[in-house]
């Protein structure tokens, strides 16, 4: 017998954020993390209340987006998986780097839990598609 | 020794489509339990095999 699943998961590591944050193009060193999370600037440079654990900070933000203006890039801890702040005004560019941005981090998630179990994992790229092939002998 | 082999595909989006092969029987689900524990498990359908390999297809989907 065989099987069809649907799985859906929340990215709960902050390395597949970091992760997906360098691949957009961000600098290691231009990505913040915290372990409490601290406040994020709006687009006025302001602190503002909503706060995160992982940010880009508006100035390398801006370079990315191009947009007029620029709030941080944000993201907080919550529970044991992470809620991403964006600025209104850069919505309509995160919403173009997004699938990508998960793409990157349920490629490191695969990899790293079969790594884990013994797989050796043979990563090929094809396009926009990533073609991953674990092996093992048992 | 024996050797099985999962195929991943993810595109864009994240959703992470997977098919075993090389195992046989119910050997199948527990060697690949830990698939499910990759996240939520939203749909889960039993298919007929084909050829001599049993198969197992999976689709994730991670979200940010």
């Amino acid at each position: 017998m065989s099987a069809y699943k649907v799985i859906e998961c929340d990215i709960k590591n902050e390395e597949y954020i970091i992760a997906g944050l360098i691949d957009m193009g961000f600098p290691r060193e231009q990505i913040e993390v915290h372990p409490s999370p601290v406040p994020l600037a709006g687009y006025t440079g302001r602190l503002g209340r909503q706060k995160a654990n992982i940010i880009v900070r508006r100035n390398h933000f801006k370079k990315a987006t191009k947009a007029r203006y620029n709030a941080d890039l944000g993201f907080e801890k919550v529970g044991d998986g992470y809620k991403t702040h964006i600025n209104s005004e850069e919505s309509g560019w995160w919403k173009s780097k997004e699938p990508r941005f998960k793409q990157v981090a349920a490629t490191l998630h695969v990899t790293a839990q079969a790594k884990k179990r013994g797989y050796h994992v043979t990563k090929v790229k094809t396009g926009d598609v990533v073609k991953l092939k674990l092996t093992k002998n048992y | 020794m024996a050797k099985h082999t999962i195929e991943v595909i993810i595109p864009l989006g994240g959703t992470i489509e997977s098919e075993v092969h090389g195992i046989l029987g119910t050997a199948c689900e527990t060697e690949c339990a830990w698939i499910d524990k990759l996240g939520k498990l939203v749909e889960h359908r039993k298919t007929a095999d084909s050829g001599k390999t049993r198969k197992v297809a999976l689709v994730k989907k991670v979200n940010t």
